[in-house]
């Protein structure tokens, strides 16, 4: 299978960052051929660009035509920019579902650190839930809720621990049984400690949070295009300014 | 009473290029000090791109894993910057000195070419390999991959005094890493000078070429119809070696002192030779490993122009065939290996090279003995034995293990 995912990718970007690119790793290992399109053009991906608004969701769909499926990490400035207004966002994540709907299969991720536009129970992000085959997020509250309000199938609400905790239970051999009123209990702490554990050995491996290390060049975050909207603002207010200065200054 | 078997130190080799055809200084050290590890029952993987030319760095071999003299080959795919003209401008800004930003730096290294699987495979493996050697310093394949890893990586920089090697990424890169190994004492002080701040583990471990079972100089004139005695340049035709400086002096020594050789050139790149010298210039292209020796011992001695060298593995090659060598002295490290070795005559201008010419052509038995003594300067410091020896225990003090 084609695969793209999009996000930021190492060195930039810190867990969440390794996170995807373990998960890009797993695929190839699987055999499935992976792209990785970053909106850091520090990380290491196939490709790199704005991952913003409307015009990125036009990319995302003309990109359909070479991919199989698509997994989109939610995160700051990817789909949107943090000030982004509602009928932006409205737009935004309308377009970006129907940009979805053109892969077989579509993933939606987020983390901990990337809020959910508008909220879970929000009218455009239900665009986005319905599109998505596969829906993971960073906790169980927010699965629990998601399933209430969305109505949508348990199977396709995954949270994110979930696959640390499948992958550090398979060597370990730590076999539960399934009757056992802790094992649920026991997963969950398990998912938990075993996120931590590899956000751990990740800051020993590479020296502390990818790009995060003092003085490296990958450390803080990308540089960003200036804010259209903020710009506009900006200029209208200086025009205002000066038409009143002149005005003080000819008496008109 | 089952034996208790010992786990094998497993290394990496990182580097841009591996395989048939890569021609490059780097890249042979890299496979030739892996291949010697695996003799001394090390486990070594090579990884490394699908690309055969520097210049394109187009997917050429096919990705996956093999198996070559024991070591195991990991190729990963190359990916190619689309924007060509911000890639170009960000190159001529590096090449004219500029001082860039970090951020412009990383767009730089990042708009030449890019491996993500090899950097996924280091993200996921790094920590099974006991040292992970990257070379050479300015390509993707070393800056981003000792980033995945620094506390078990070796960058062997092979470093030349150009713009790139004043880049702050550059500078950054050779101070987080575990160790750094040089291979000339003239390429340790200029670390010294573009990068103070070095890890403590560094040092001169040198680089070593393979000694040929026997030359057949005779076979290789017949095979390429050389019927006049010759000087040849080996390498890569292109700015940075010198290639073109060498043209303008051999044509001056042709036009005002009647040249008494001709110029054969061997390897890659568009030699671009004059209408004038044709016939004077000979062109025999990429050679296979077992024709190099024959070349080098056919000749009446070796030019070697280049100032960007970090070690010239031409020079021993020719030594060790018994082949007198005539060398800039512009190049730092090749004045340091002809004052060394006694091996050698190096030339500032265009009329010294001349001349140098005409010492080899009226005095070959003198041409002969300083061919003698580059030959046992190599065979006492040059040689796999030797480096490896020197390699094996940077190795063990990083790695607190060795295969013996």
């Amino acid at each position: 299978m084609r695969i793209l995912i999009v996000g930021t990718v190492p060195p930039p970007g810190g867990e969440a960052a390794l996170a995807l690119a373990e998960i890009a790793t797993a695929l190839l290992a699987e055999g499935h051929d992976v792209e990785m399109f970053s909106p850091d053009d520090r990380s290491a991906a196939h490709r790199s660009g704005r991952t913003e608004g409307p015009l990125f969701c036009l990319r995302l769909a003309w990109l359909s035509r070479r991919f199989d499926a698509v997994v989109v990490h939610f995160e700051r400035g990817l789909p949107l920019r943090a000030r982004a207004g509602r009928w932006w966002r409205a737009v935004t994540l309308t377009l970006l579902a129907a940009a979805l709907r053109m892969f077989q299969e579509r993933t939606v991720r987020f983390d901990a650190d990337s809020p959910i536009p508008g909220g879970i129970g929000s009218r455009a992000m239900g665009e986005i839930w319905t599109a998505a085959s596969h829906v993971v997020v960073a906790s169980e509250q927010d699965r629990t809720q998601l399933i209430a309000i969305w109505d949508l199938p348990e199977e396709r609400v995954t949270v994110a621990a979930e696959r640390a905790q499948r992958r550090a239970s398979f060597p370990g051999g730590w076999a539960a049984d399934p009757e056992d009123p802790r094992t649920e209990v026991l997963e969950l702490v398990r998912a938990r400690s075993a996120h931590d554990r590899a956000a751990r050995a990740a800051r020993v491996t590479l020296g502390g949070e990818i790009g995060a290390a003092p003085g490296s060049p990958f450390a803080g975050d990308r540089r960003r295009a200036p804010d259209p909207e903020a710009l506009v603002r900006g200029a209208i207010a200086l025009c205002h300014r000066l038409v009143e200065r002149i005005s003080a200054t000819d008496g008109s | 009473m089952a034996r208790k078997t010992r786990k094998r130190v497993r290394l990496a080799f990182v580097t841009p290029r591996y395989g048939p055809g890569v021609v490059g200084g780097s890249e042979s050290v890299m496979a030739e000090a892996a291949r010697g590890f695996v003799r001394r029952d090390y486990e070594v993987d090579i990884l490394t791109t699908c690309a055969r030319s520097h210049f394109s760095w187009a997917n050429e071999f096919d990705d996956g894993t093999s198996e070559d003299a024991g070591v195991v080959v990991r190729r990963f795919p190359t990916v190619t910057s689309r924007r060509r003209l911000v890639a170009s401008g960000l190159e001529q800004r590096v090449q004219r000195g500029e001082r860039l930003g970090a951020a412009a730096e990383i767009a730089w290294v990042n708009s030449r070419f890019r491996v993500p699987e090899l950097y996924l495979h280091l993200l996921a493996e790094a920590r099974r390999y006991d040292a992970i050697v990257l070379s050479p310093y300015l390509f993707w394949s070393t800056i981003y991959g000792a980033q995945v890893a620094p506390e078990r990586s070796i960058v062997m920089p092979c470093l030349h005094d150009e713009p790139y090697a004043r880049l702050s990424i550059v500078r950054s890169t050779l101070a987080s890493v575990a160790a750094v190994w040089f291979l000339s004492e003239p390429e340790h002080l200029l670390a010294h000078r573009i990068a103070p701040d070095l890890p403590p583990r560094h040092g001169v471990v040198g680089a070593a070429v393979e000694i040929p079972d026997s030359y057949d100089p005779a076979g290789f004139r017949e095979r390429h119809g050389l019927r006049r005695p010759f000087v040849l340049f080996a390498g890569r035709r292109e700015g940075g070696k010198g290639w073109r400086e060498l043209v303008a002096a051999y044509a001056a020594a042709v036009v005002g002192n009647d040249a008494p050789f001709d110029l054969v050139t061997v390897g890659v790149g568009a030699p671009e030779i004059p209408e004038g010298l044709t016939g004077r210039v000979i062109d025999l292209g990429y050679l296979d490993e077992d024709e190099m020796p024959n070349a080098f011992a056919a000749a009446e001695a070796l030019v070697q122009p280049s100032a960007n060298e970090s070690f010239s593995r031409t020079l021993m090659e020719a030594w060790l065939a018994g082949t007198p060598v005539i060398a800039s002295a512009a190049g730092e490290v090749i004045t340091w290996h002809c004052e060394r070795s006694g091996g050698g005559l190096t030339y500032a201008d265009e009329l010294e090279f001349a001349q140098c010419l005409r010492f080899v052509a009226e005095a070959p038995k003198a041409a002969a003995a300083m061919a003698a003594r580059g030959q046992q300067y190599v065979l006492a410091n040059y040689t796999w034995e030797v480096v490896l020896d020197v390699m094996e225990r940077s190795l063990a003090g990083l790695t607190g293990r060795s295969a013996k």
